[in-house]
Order: structure tokens, then sequence, then C-alpha cells
């Protein structure tokens, strides 16, 4: 079994997806950055929260390491949720813009991680809105599948085994496949996954075992050396 | 059953989770995220949209295309209505534009190669969003105006 990670996850994290930032009380970050050491790299909570204070106060160095640090969790997310490399790019740079936004609304003191998930998963279930209003999904999984000769059928190799992976998630409606990814491959707890979704415990479980269930049969029909050789 | 039905499923999705990240795409993404925050200052006040009665104040969006970099400058017509938003630099330098849209009306999108004439403008959107190709323009900046 996986070891799982216990993240912070924050509950009261500002309202969803401004379109706009908000009203900032810009002198008092500025003074409160001025006074905070420069620290080279982030390192602990402290370094966040440092670099946060200065990303809302318009220090676009402090945002760009922001941005480096969390980019390889909210693009593998963000690939998971999506099913393909250009479309996460999107999402992952649609989840940045909206954290950039909201930086000076968000509690410098705390861990942004559970925050950046969620803008994430938003980011990638309005780009699965949208390609569902322009019955483009449909089409492109269908061509993309069509043309997937290497993931026939049979024995996959080790190399291919990631992109066979998340092809197989995209079988999973777009709320299930949320919850299943944060859970086995972000290693969320189920209670980081309710905060972070806002949705409840009970319904973290539900879609876990459905998620569960339906990859089984998928995976057992497709690819069964997959589930025998766990 | 169920057990091995989760420690596998488990075993097999958390490869998923060390699975190393192109540096090539880590680079794009910090580059496109970068261009794509320089028009909205995180510190910057919510602007209020001015209304169905008035004309839109001019908004304008330079872009200015570099050797291998894309970089963005948003130059608003009025601080109190400023309805374009760069939103998305795609990986091959090309960029998509959006703005506003209030449900009461359209906007169309004006392009031109002088931020002080847009007579001659080409109309070239009436839609919420724009996409430019870098390879289709012939100068270095471009301006953007919404009405």
């Amino acid at each position: 079994m996986a070891q799982r990670r216990s993240r912070f996850v924050p509950e009261d994290l500002p309202a969803p997806l401004p379109e706009e930032t908000g009203p900032l009380e810009a002198a008092r970050v500025v003074e409160e950055v001025r006074a905070t050491p420069v620290v080279e790299e982030i390192s602990g909570e402290a370094g966040v929260s440092a670099w946060i204070r200065r990303s809302a106060a318009g220090d676009r160095q402090a945002f760009e390491l922001l941005l480096k640090t969390y980019q390889s969790m909210v693009l593998r997310v963000a690939r998971s949720l999506v099913g393909n490399p250009t479309d996460a790019e999107d999402v992952a740079q649609e989840a940045f813009v909206r954290f950039y936004r909201s930086l000076a609304r968000l509690d410098a003191g705390r861990d942004p991680v559970g925050w950046i998930y969620r803008l994430t998963v938003n980011a990638s279930w309005d780009l699965l809105e949208r390609r569902r209003k322009d019955r483009r999904l449909a089409e492109d999984f269908g061509r993309e599948s069509m043309s997937e000769g290497r993931f026939t059928r049979g024995t996959v190799e080790e190399a291919d085994l990631p992109e066979l992976l998340r092809r197989s998630l995209q079988v999973l409606p777009p709320r299930v496949r949320a919850v299943f990814v944060l859970r086995e491959v972000e290693g969320l707890e189920v209670v980081d996954i309710a905060r972070t979704l806002r949705i409840t415990r009970i319904t973290v479980r539900r879609h876990l075992s459905r998620a569960r269930q339906k990859l089984h049969e998928h995976l057992a029909h497709s690819h069964p050396e997959l589930i025998d050789r766990q | 059953m169920r057990d091995l039905k989760e420690s596998g499923l488990s075993n097999l999705y958390s490869r998923l989770r060390d699975e190393p990240i192109d540096p090539f795409v880590r680079a794009r993404l910090v580059r496109r995220v970068m261009a794509a925050t320089l028009d909205s200052p995180a510190a910057a006040p919510a602007r209020p949209f001015v209304g169905a009665w008035g004309w839109l104040a001019a908004a304008a969006a330079a872009i200015l295309v570099g050797l291998g970099l894309t970089v963005l400058e948003h130059h608003p017509g009025s601080p109190d209505a400023d309805p374009v938003r760069i939103v998305s630099v795609q990986a091959n330098g090309g960029v998509h534009i959006r703005w506003t849209d209030t449900g009461k009306r359209q906007y169309q999108l004006l392009k031109s190669e002088s931020p002080a004439d847009f007579s001659h403008a080409e109309r070239i959107a009436v839609t919420g969003t724009h996409y430019v190709d870098p390879q289709s323009t012939s100068s270095q900046v471009i301006y953007y105006r919404v009405e």
C-alpha cells in the first residue's frame, strides 16, 4: 500500500475563483515584506509564507519561485484529470493565474497546497466542460483511442504504463476521477480530499469505491496482467 | 477481493506520483504563467465594470513578440473599464486574449499597429476569445482595443 501523505488543507480558504483580484491591504503587505529577510529558496512553512507575501506585494521573482515549487504537482494532477499533455499545460497555466490573482486573499501563514489542488481541479473541470459543450471531447478521445495501437489489449511495456494508466482514468466521470487522483496519485487523506473539493467524506468514499470498481473492471478486461501482477 | 482490488490499484496509480515532468515542459509553463500574469498585478484593486449605457472605454493590449520569448504588456485605456485580459500564452508563442462579457453586449476586437490610430484597424473578432499567431504578424508590437 502506498504511503499516505497528510497535507494541510485550509478550511477557510477564500471564496473560489474570483474573476478579478479583490481589494488588498497593499501597504500593510509591503511593510511585512520589507521586514521579511530574503531567502533563496522555499523551505518549510516559513519560506512559503514569505514568498506568498512577497508575491502578493508584486514581487515577480517570489511568484516565480512559488510557481517552480508547485508546478510539477499541478502538471501531474492536470495531466491525470484532463488526459492529454497539451490540455494539461493549459489547465496548469490557468490554475497558476488564478492562484496569482487570489494570492492577496490567501493566508500567507498557511500551506497553499490545498488551495492549489482545488484551483487545479476546478480549472480541469472547466476545461472538460468546455470540451463537452464543444462536443470535441468525445471526438478527440475517440480519435486518439482509435489511433493508440500500442494500448490495444495485451502486454504493456513498463515505459508505456503511465500513459496507459492516465488514459484509463478517462473512463471515470470527472468528479469521481478527481477524487481518485487526489487519493491514489497524490496520496491525500479522505478528510483532506473532502475539504479540498468541498464534499462530504461519505461522498469521497463513495466516489473512491466507484472509481476502483470501474477501473478494476476496465483494466481486468483490457490489461489483466496489470491486475494479476499486483 | 475488495482489499486486493484496492491495494492493487493503489500500487499501480501511485507510480504516477513519481513520474518525472519533462524539464522543457516545466520551463515552458513558467514562461507562459509569468507572461499571462504580467497584465494583472496581484496587488491591483478590482476595477468596476462600467455599464451598459455608456460606451466601453478603450482598452489595449500590446503584444511584444521577441526572439523565442513572448512578452505581454497590458495598457488599459481607462481605469474604470478594463475588459481585456490576456489569459493564455500558447506553447508556440501564440496568445489568447479574452475580455469581460457582461452578457449584455458583445465587443469587437480591433487590431492595429498603432496605439493612437484605430481608424484603419482590422476587425478580427466578435466573440470573447481571440488567438494571435505570432507567425502571422509583421510587427513586433500589436495593439488591441475592445469596443
